[in-house]
């Protein structure tokens, strides 16, 4: 218990003192968070009224940015079942990096889900038997269960190897290697629910497709561990963390084979839809070249393809990937063309044009925008604290008083101290 | 799996039966033409004054904006109304019905509709469902002088809803 | 099956009950807002949390429900000054409502819809409508190339019209989704909504294949004067904010065996609803001597509307 208290105070210390370059981007990082306070401060006392959703189309850039997050956790599996099943000792290093990569995401997909609530103080209702959960039956509910229980099992296996190495200690594999296993499992769960989220809608033909599970996992594999990349890249010269060459080239490989299945599987859909004509092709008519004279979404959804399609060359194509700020270039393109085509390119179009055939396009409004900017920077201000927390602790500066500074655990199959 | 195939059964079975046998059937009262002829009676007002012309000729005067256009054999007004009592309408068999039974003189031709209309599938039924049902006699809808389909005005679209804004704002 | 759940000055009683608090959930959320910068009314107290802590219909006792039934009325009577009756119709053993629409019919002049927004007490600013008229190309089923802004006189020569509205399907994609089972259908097959226990999530209208759902994305709006005091609490009673809402065949109307609204504006008589249990009922006999055709069949939704030409 003291032990407890003393990592707590270890780490509040950890994250008050940086560099100058670590406070100015805190600082940058709150003004974003206060705007976007502000702005859901006023979508809450105003309702969603202040969106610019309509009952044509009811989600947006909220839900948008929800089916990209819970993508994104997929960095945190991906370098996890190499790490800890295969020992990859390259990987096994940075595993912790995305496991926390993982935490921020999760907490961002909820806040998304909490800002596109009409009524967030009724969050309630959900718990069961306080409120009902519709499970099995909601794909919502479904939805709920997962993110929150990705959210613990990670949350719970990193804070217990921290704990543990803070104190010195080699993490007892019994205590967290069933929940890490667990995580492996669920990892599927996160990014297949909220596929079937849209996919089991058979009132909307855009989403009604086998192949978006399949999408959906590949499009994660591609945006995690690209973001990752560039995750390490900056961790290693701003935090001087030894990320070894060979763990990100580990990672290059999974996003260049992920990225040219994502390519794949989003031209089977194309062709599946496009070629037959059919009324069900409205849809993606419309997000590829506009509808009825309705184009808004056109140009950005080709600057995602474009960026999809920029990236996963780099990733292939030894030459350029060996350039360190070509890779990091693709793997950015990477991240922004995932996030085009997993978030409004797939969720507008899904109701352009309705069920009953009418156009109403959806961009959102500068509330909306300023939620979204705002939860992205509560993410990327709790990721940042943990990393000031996890990489003292992985590199044995940050200690209890009194324990060796040996780094602990680096190698599953050496074991440490 | 199981729990997807859970998910797929239980929201089949998620709306409880209701018990099988209905309530009794709502009986229709055919609402009266009578009292919405603003001439009516005919006889009292004019006609019992005036003596029975069954000829055929232009009419001056009174019914000018009578215009006969009901099919190619309903030319004149002694078919439907009967000669020496104008308020009775006059079936092809020479029997004699009052304007709150015109139906029956359009079943005559009409037997398909007017089936449909004594089932409840043409025509106007309101009030209730289950008690007593209003039925509206087809002369309430349909002129029988000149049954052409007239058209109605269109209430607006609703202007000011969410998405309609918004589109119009993108055209 | 009228309900009739408690005479006057009991009701009267509760309101004092609830003393003069009446704040709506709207005021509760000013006053959370009020500690960052949102102006608050100084007006909400105790009630607030009755709305926040209020359960879902289906666990209610009747006793609560009459509470709760008062404490609306208190709402509505202390934002609009209205005097409104919120009640509460069961559904009737034996009764399963269907409607049937006749295309031939439909002039498509909207009279329905608007009969609609005045019987169910719907926003007017901004205006939301549960049917939705299609201006139909002959020649075609496809929704997808109907126009629904169409003005002037109708019919046309070259159109025939499909309002569309809530199905009330048996099996119903909205109620499947609905992560906290605020929407439901009932054993006579109307599809209801718990107003108080909706999150706002939509996804119930991203599930809709008949774009029958309706968010309150703004704070609905009625003049008083155009207020419908004749109120259910699962059908035509004021909404808040932040809920979906839509079509309950005017449940109640229906269960006391009135006609919905819709079917009595409809000058054409395109419009019939009954009882789908009972053989003799308008519906019924366009279903057996008619040929229907259901809207987007495809989506499996096995809805209790049904279209018909005759």
């Amino acid at each position: 218990m003291r032990d407890g208290y003393a990592f707590v105070r270890a780490s509040l210390g950890a994250v008050m003192h940086g560099s100058s370059a670590y406070y100015r981007w805190l600082a940058f990082l709150g003004v974003w968070m206060l705007l976007g306070c502000a702005a859901a401060t006023y979508q809450f006392a105003n309702g969603l009224g202040v969106s610019n959703l309509t009952d044509q189309v009811p989600w947006g850039v909220y839900i948008a940015n929800f089916s990209f997050l819970v993508g994104l956790a997929a960095a945190s599996v991906l370098v996890v079942i190499p790490a800890y099943v295969y020992r990859d000792a390259a990987l096994y290093d940075i595993s912790l990096l995305g496991e926390l990569l993982a935490v921020a995401a999760m907490v961002m997909s909820l806040l998304f889900i909490v800002v596109d609530l009409g009524h967030p103080e009724l969050f309630w209702h959900l718990v069961p038997s306080l409120g009902i959960l519709n499970f099995p039956q909601s794909m919502l509910a479904w939805d709920v269960v997962v993110i929150n229980g990705y959210l613990f099992i990670n949350a719970y296996v990193v804070s217990y190897l921290l704990f543990s190495k803070y104190r010195g200690r080699v993490p007892d594999k019994r205590w967290y290697m069933p929940v890490l296993l667990l995580g492996v499992v669920w990892a599927v769960g996160i990014h297949t629910i909220p596929a079937f989220l849209y996919a089991s809608l058979g009132g909307r033909p855009f989403w009604h497709s086998a192949v978006l599970a399949p999408r959906f996992l590949a499009s994660a594999f591609v945006s995690g561990p690209s973001l990752l990349i560039i995750v390490l890249t900056v961790v290693r010269d701003q935090m001087h963390f030894p990320v070894r060459d060979e763990a990100l080239q580990r990672l290059r490989q999974i996003v260049g084979v992920a990225a040219v299945l994502n390519l794949f599987l989003t031209v089977s859909e194309i062709f599946v839809e496009i070629y037959p004509g059919t009324s069900h092709s409205a849809s993606m008519r419309y997000i590829l070249v506009g509808l009825h004279g309705h184009n808004l979404l056109v140009p950005y959804i080709w600057t995602g393809i474009a960026l999809s399609v920029f990236a996963a060359v780099v990733f292939l194509a030894r030459p350029l990937y060996s350039r360190p700020k070509l890779l990091l270039a693709a793997c950015a393109g990477a991240v922004i063309g995932v996030w085009i085509e997993k978030g409004m390119g797939l969720v507008i179009p899904g109701f352009i044009p309705t069920s009953l055939g009418e156009i109403v396009e959806y961009s959102p409004s500068f509330i909306e925008f300023c939620v979204s900017a705002g939860i992205w920077a509560i993410g990327a201000f709790l990721y940042t604290l943990m990393l000031k927390v996890a990489v003292p602790i992985e590199l044995g500066t940050l200690r209890l008083p009194g324990v060796s500074h040996e780094r602990v655990g680096l190698h599953p199959l050496r074991g440490a101290a | 799996m199981l729990l997807v195939f859970a998910a797929a059964s239980g929201c089949r079975r998620a709306e409880p039966r209701a018990r099988r046998v209905p309530p009794p059937s709502a009986t229709v009262t055919i609402v009266p033409r009578t009292p919405s002829i603003a001439t009516y009676s005919c006889m009292e007002r004019c006609h019992a004054r005036l003596a029975p012309n069954p000829t055929r000729r232009e009419l001056v005067g009174f019914h000018t904006d009578k215009r006969l256009a009901h099919g190619t054999t309903l030319t004149w007004c002694t078919f439907c109304h009967q000669v020496d009592n104008l308020d009775r309408l006059r079936l092809i068999d020479g029997s004699q019905v009052s304007f709150d039974d015109g139906h029956r003189v359009c079943s005559q031709c009409h037997a398909e509709r007017y089936r449909d209309w004594t089932r409840g599938i043409h025509g106007v039924t309101t009030g209730s469902w289950r008690d007593v049902g209003e039925r509206r006699s087809c002369l309430a809808c349909h002129n029988p002088h000149d049954p052409h389909r007239t058209q109605f005005n269109a209430l607006p679209p609703p202007s000011r809803e969410r998405g309609r804004e918004q589109e119009q704002h993108h055209d | 099956m009228t309900e009739d759940h408690q005479n006057h000055d009991e009701r009267e009683a509760v309101v004092e009950g609830v003393g003069k608090a009446q704040a709506s959930r709207r005021r509760f959320l000013q006053v959370l807002g009020a500690a960052t910068a949102t102006a608050a009314t100084s007006q909400a107290d105790a009630a607030p949390w009755e709305d926040f802590f209020q359960q879902h219909y289906k666990r209610l006792t009747d006793d609560e429900k009459r509470q709760i039934f008062a404490r609306l009325e208190a709402q509505v009577q202390d934002k609009y000054g209205v005097a409104v009756r919120i009640s509460d119709p069961k559904p009737i053993d034996g009764v399963e409502f269907a409607y049937a629409l006749n295309l031939q019919a439909c002039v498509g002049c909207r009279r329905c819809e608007y009969a609609c927004a005045q019987e169910n007490n719907t926003s007017r600013s901004p205006e939301l409508h549960y049917i939705r008229v299609l201006q139909m190309d002959k020649g075609s089923l496809d929704v997808e190339r109907s126009n629904t802004t169409y003005e002037g006189a109708v019919p046309t020569a070259e159109h025939y019209y499909q309002p569309v509205q809530c199905h009330q399907c048996r099996d119903a994609p909205c109620v499947r989704a609905c992560p906290v089972n605020a929407t439901w259908a009932e054993p006579d097959g109307i599809v209801v909504v718990d107003y108080n226990w909706c999150i706002g999530c939509r996804y119930c209208e991203a599930a809709c294949p008949y774009f029958a759902r309706r968010f309150n994305y703004e704070e609905p709006t009625v003049r008083p004067s155009e207020i419908n005091p004749d109120q259910g609490y699962l059908s035509n009673r004021l909404r808040p904010r932040g809920v979906m809402e839509k079509c309950t065949y005017c449940l109640h109307r229906t269960r006391k065996g009135l006609m919905p609204a819709c079917l009595e504006a409809c000058p054409t008589g395109s419009r019939k609803f009954g009882n789908l249990l009972d053989p003799n009922s308008e519906v019924r006999q366009v279903i057996e001597t008619k040929r229907v055709y259901i809207l987007h069949e495809d989506a499996g939704t096995n809805p209790r509307f049904y279209y018909y030409f005759g």
